[in-house]
């Protein structure tokens, strides 16, 4: 398992790495962040000038080596909309979309892995049909869509929830199940199969030739290995939910990581770009790690080696 | 001369398929497979109303018409059947947007996996084939793209390299890549373990032929899945790159302009906002479906059982 550990955790920090790279570099795409950065109509002095107070003259390689090791120090720049750190912006915002990100992923599971469970269980029964079609729906409705004719139902029509902000309890209702969604129906087809496959293997017919009970078969055999799999599609699902919540959270006006970044890419305020696209993918990096510990954890066969 | 001989041969019971045989065997499957049947014949309705967009839309998609701007659909009060559902602020009759939204989004989806599907599988054939220093390099490089979440790499993307079709279809065709590369170099490392290629190669065989007869056609099945419910996530992308004002210019008709001005319209035009995203859900369902058919038929598992 430490050998494990550890060869993760190196993968992790490479990446890391990497995406630093690949995210300065993609700002530094056309050639010229500055024209990138200044409004349209800026003069070409006003261009000349803002370059130079930015230090994109610098060669690109000593610009990188400055910001990585800003990073360090926990500097990932300067916003200019905000004329505010970067890191700041994005700490004040983290809470909101790991709120919202966190209580998606929540309802998602709650629905469906008990749906996908009995559904499995029982093939072709009624809560089976129900399940799969949450399943369908989850695929095939786009979120963003989702979300504004939740608000037309819920919030203009019948007044139960709020349509924006994060002012009370219930503001996070529509904006993690219109999140959610896509997630649950995943979910939901996951276990399905899982349950179905693992009905048929040798250690079930064991289980009940020993004498377990359907329920005492469900909890120790059925739920532990299906739970394998369902680790790994939590872990992507996260960061699904991660890049779900620009539009979700634009469209709700909910204080967030995918807001501020939505907010930064309008007002072209591209350090602040950059330091969000790291952080974002930093932290889903950070998720998959804690996903694959989760799972050696939960597979012996991986904690002891091949 | 009395020979003996066996009055049937093998070759006589062995028919090699024909394409006629093959078609009539995929049909068979497909009317057994209520869904595929949906999935299939909604695809090609898509792909009708696509290519024949000017001859079935009503109206121009951009003839801005204030007088009749902001009409409800027809069943509605206030609608009429010539707008049958409705105008939109700028008085854009919606149904024929809705069309034309049609060949944006099939053009991104197409073409998008069209370059990912290429730029993967020549990745993922190295990768897999070649093994090695080669294999860590790209398979880096896969992880690396896979590692950001795909919607803040795109929009990221998009917002520093501009609005255009081309562009969005670029973009996505190289971000979607890494995951056909994946696919390919699993199969080709499936193959490889399976002995094919070692007896290829200990009969003397060129590398190319190799690829051909064996890689390629154990690619096709999985590629072309992959395709499909890779086209309808591209159509989703779209769809939300255009929400965000980050893919085609506004006055070009995709579904995605078409829902960013219908919200701010939510509480009195609502049905700017409701149909275009139906028409998503239906080509999402459409390619969904399709998918999960051509899995099931070129199983090759299944394929083992034919005549």
């Amino acid at each position: 398992m430490q050998r494990y550990l550890i060869s993760r955790i190196l993968q992790s920090f490479l990446l890391l790495l990497g995406v630093v790279v690949l995210v300065f570099f993609m700002v530094r795409l056309t050639g010229d962040p500055a024209r990138l950065m200044v409004p349209r109509d800026a003069t070409q002095e006003q261009v000349d000038n803002f370059r130079e107070a930015m230090g994109f003259n610098r060669p690109v390689y000593v610009q990188f080596f400055d910001f990585f090791l800003g990073i360090f120090r926990g500097d990932l720049g300067d916003s200019l909309n905000f004329r505010q750190p970067a890191l700041e912006l994005i700490l004040e915002r983290l809470p909101g979309t790991i709120q919202l990100a966190v209580t998606a992923m929540a309802l998602a599971i709650v629905i469906a892995i008990p749906l996908g469970i009995i559904g499995g269980i029982n093939p072709g029964s009624l809560i089976d049909s129900i399940g799969r079609s949450v399943g369908l729906i989850g695929q095939v409705i786009p979120n963003f869509w989702l979300a504004l004719i939740l608000i037309l139902i819920f919030a203009v029509h019948l007044g139960w929830f709020p349509s924006f902000g994060r002012d009370s309890l219930s503001s996070v209702v529509l904006p993690a199940v219109a999140l959610g969604v896509a997630t649950m129906g995943q979910l939901v087809r996951l276990t399905r199969s899982a349950v179905l496959e693992i009905r048929n293997e040798d250690y079930i017919r064991t289980a009940r030739s020993k004498g377990l009970t359907r329920a005492a078969i469900a909890a120790r055999h059925v739920f532990r290995n299906a739970s394998i799999a369902l680790i790994s599609v939590i872990g992507v699902s996260f960061t699904y939910l991660l890049g779900g919540s620009v539009y979700i959270e634009t469209i709700f006006s909910w204080p967030g990581l995918g807001n501020l970044l939505d907010q930064a890419i309008r007002a072209r305020d591209f350090p602040l770009v950059q330091a969000i696209a790291i952080f974002i993918a930093g932290f889903a990096i950070l998720m998959s790690l804690a996903t694959d510990i989760m799972y050696g954890l939960v597979d012996p066969r991986i904690r002891y080696g091949r | 001369m009395a020979e003996a001989t066996p009055t049937t041969t093998l070759d006589d019971l062995y028919e090699e398929p024909t394409w006629g045989s093959r078609l009539a065997y995929v049909g068979r499957l497909l009317l057994q497979d209520k869904s595929g049947i949906l999935g299939v014949t909604l695809f090609v309705l898509i792909v009708i109303t696509a290519v024949f967009a000017p001859a079935i839309a009503p109206h121009d998609p951009l003839d801005q018409n204030l007088g009749v701007a902001k009409q409800p659909p027809a069943y509605q009060e206030g609608g009429s059947w010539e707008y049958p559902l409705g105008t939109d602020n700028l008085g854009r009759d919606m149904l024929s947007r809705i069309i034309y939204g049609t060949r944006v989004s099939l053009t991104v989806g197409f073409f998008g996996v069209l370059i990912a599907a290429t730029l993967g599988m020549v990745g993922g054939l190295l990768a897999g084939y070649l093994g090695g220093r080669v294999d860590t390099v790209i398979m880096g490089g896969v992880n690396l793209i896979l590692a950001i979440p795909y919607l803040v790499l795109v929009v990221v993307l998009a917002a520093i390299l501009g609005r255009s079709l081309f562009i969005v279809i670029l973009i996505f065709g190289v971000t979607d890549s890494p995951i056909f590369a994946r696919v390919t170099r699993g199969e080709v490392l499936r193959i490889r373990e399976s002995g094919y290629v070692e007896s290829a190669v200990s009969i003397g065989a060129r590398t190319s032929r190799i690829i051909f007869d064996h890689i390629f056609p154990n690619l096709i099945g999985p590629l072309v899945t992959l395709a499909t419910f890779e086209m309808s996530a591209m159509i989703f992308y779209e769809a939300g790159l255009s929400f965000l004002g980050l893919s085609v210019p506004p006055t070009v008709p995709s579904w995605g302009n078409m829902l960013t001005d219908g919200r701010k319209f939510l509480n009195i035009y609502p049905w700017i906002a409701i149909y275009p995203g139906i028409a998503i859900a239906i080509t999402a369902l459409a390619f969904n479906l399709l998918g999960d058919w051509l899995r099931d038929v070129l199983d090759p598992r299944l394929r083992r059982s034919r005549n």
